[in-house]
């Protein structure tokens, strides 16, 4: 074996190494919490409400919460972020104000998510008066999501080929009508596909409810938009650094953080499912 | 619960972005590239090392970049790993608190319009414009590098 030879079979069995070690953090954090969690899973822990100071029972508001808090952060970005993405994509023209708003959209999705969460506490919460409420925390979390819901719009909207369109306009369709009838529909996989994994993301925020509306611990579902809230990944954090009884109520924790990663992980399912089925071959 | 096992936590976090971007850059590299280092005798790995790596190594950067965006934002990992204490880390063994968990333990307390109040929001303007400048170096570096080439149009924003 000569030199050559040699290095490059030690610096491919370092790229190897190093691969290996990314996916045995993934590895070990799903084991991790599997082996823990999987012995508080059951019907009764999702379905019933937690007891004893949540030293027992389920998570069944948590639930209820994060799935209303969500619906809230889908009405809220995703008739904005459509119409922005139809704007950015059909309508504007390539010049300095569209790069701006491009550049804008892009730092956005970059923006820490605790400064999501001062900006719903100053803008939704106090400004607006709603209090901490699903309201407050749907909108803080839809502005979050909302570059990315954005992004994935105008990609879906994109691959839609010129001749759909041309084909309406030469059919006597004005541009919005053409937009309404051929090129949408036609995105409608992509942009759900992108959509669903902005709210899954979303859905597993902390920082930006923290202080717009979620609790730690509630009797009562929310009635009204108005109302607080529990949420899973807030109900996780509570049980795992937060609460009196840690190492008691440490299984709930893996319990709960089961929960989460199977609700995003079938989110993630959703949205493959509908990429791989539905993506449309021109 | 001190500032290293918050850092692990952070990089580990930061894996997926960082391997994204840095995957999309290696891969707009021309094929035209590789097969000329090849037609020279060069191997794969000096190829890599020589002619591909170096010929991306913006993307790469703009790729730690992103990272390093992201896991400065981060929030309840650190506030949940690192300890919280208020004082001076002397080595990277001492409790810490960050910037986001400042903001995340804090806020929940103040009462509004109070001077606290108001120093939480200068600590979020900070915040904000920290990443801002990171996330704009990034994207200064990649779209550069995309005007060059065409085939890079996919860095993605996740």
């Amino acid at each position: 074996m000569n030199k050559r030879t040699l290095n490059q079979w030690l610096g491919v069995s370092f790229l190897l190494i190093c691969t290996m070690l990314v996916i045995a953090f993934l590895g070990i954090i799903i084991f991790d919490i599997f082996t823990k969690g999987t012995s508080s899973l059951s019907w009764s822990f999702i379905s019933t409400d937690p007891k004893k100071g949540m030293t027992e029972g389920g998570i069944f508001p948590a639930l209820m919460g994060t799935f209303l808090v969500t619906l809230m952060t889908a009405l809220c970005a995703i008739p904005l972020g459509i119409a922005c993405a139809v704007y950015l994509s059909e309508y504007a023209g390539d010049n300095a104000f569209t790069r701006l708003i491009r550049a804008s959209i892009r730092n956005l999705a970059g923006v820490p998510s605790i400064i999501y969460g001062l900006f719903g506490v100053a803008i939704f919460v106090q400004g607006l008066q709603f209090g901490t409420s699903v309201l407050a925390s749907g909108f803080t979390l839809g502005l979050l999501s909302l570059p990315y819901v954005i992004t994935t719009t105008e990609e879906a909207l994109k691959i839609v080929p010129r001749i759909m369109r041309e084909g309406a306009l030469a059919l006597g369709a004005t541009q919005w009508e053409t937009i309404r009838t051929i090129v949408l529909p036609s995105a409608v996989p992509g942009i759900l596909t992108g959509t669903i994994l902005a709210l899954s993301r979303a859905a597993g925020e902390t920082a930006p409810i923290l202080f717009t509306g979620v609790v730690f611990y509630q009797r009562y579902l929310p009635s009204t938009l108005l109302d607080e809230f529990m949420a899973l990944p807030y109900h996780l954090y509570i049980l795992s650094t937060q609460h009196h009884a840690i190492e008691q109520v440490r299984p709930l924790a893996y319990g709960t953080a089961m929960v989460l990663i199977g609700l995003i992980f079938l989110l993630n399912i959703v949205a493959f499912v509908i990429r791989s089925r539905y993506r449309v071959k021109y | 619960m001190n500032a290293l096992n918050g850092s692990i936590l952070l990089a580990v976090m930061a894996l997926p972005t960082i391997i994204t971007v840095a995957e999309d850059a290696i891969y707009a590299v021309p094929n035209a590239y590789k097969e000329g280092s090849y037609a020279l005798g060069a191997n794969r790995w000096v190829t890599l090392i020589k002619v591909t790596l170096p010929s991306c190594a913006s993307g790469i950067i703009a790729a730690v970049m992103l990272g390093l965006g992201r896991a400065i934002g981060e929030t309840m990992t650190v506030l949940m790993a690192t300890g919280n204490a208020l004082s001076m880390p002397n080595s990277f063994f001492d409790s810490i608190r960050t910037v986001t968990a400042t903001i995340a333990i804090e806020l929940g307390e103040v009462p509004y319009g109070t001077t606290h109040y108001y120093s939480l929001f200068a600590l979020g303007a900070v915040l904000f414009i920290l990443t801002l400048i990171i996330n704009l170096i990034a994207e200064r570096i990649a779209s550069n590098y995309r005007k060059k080439d065409n085939k890079c149009q996919h860095t993605s924003t996740y």
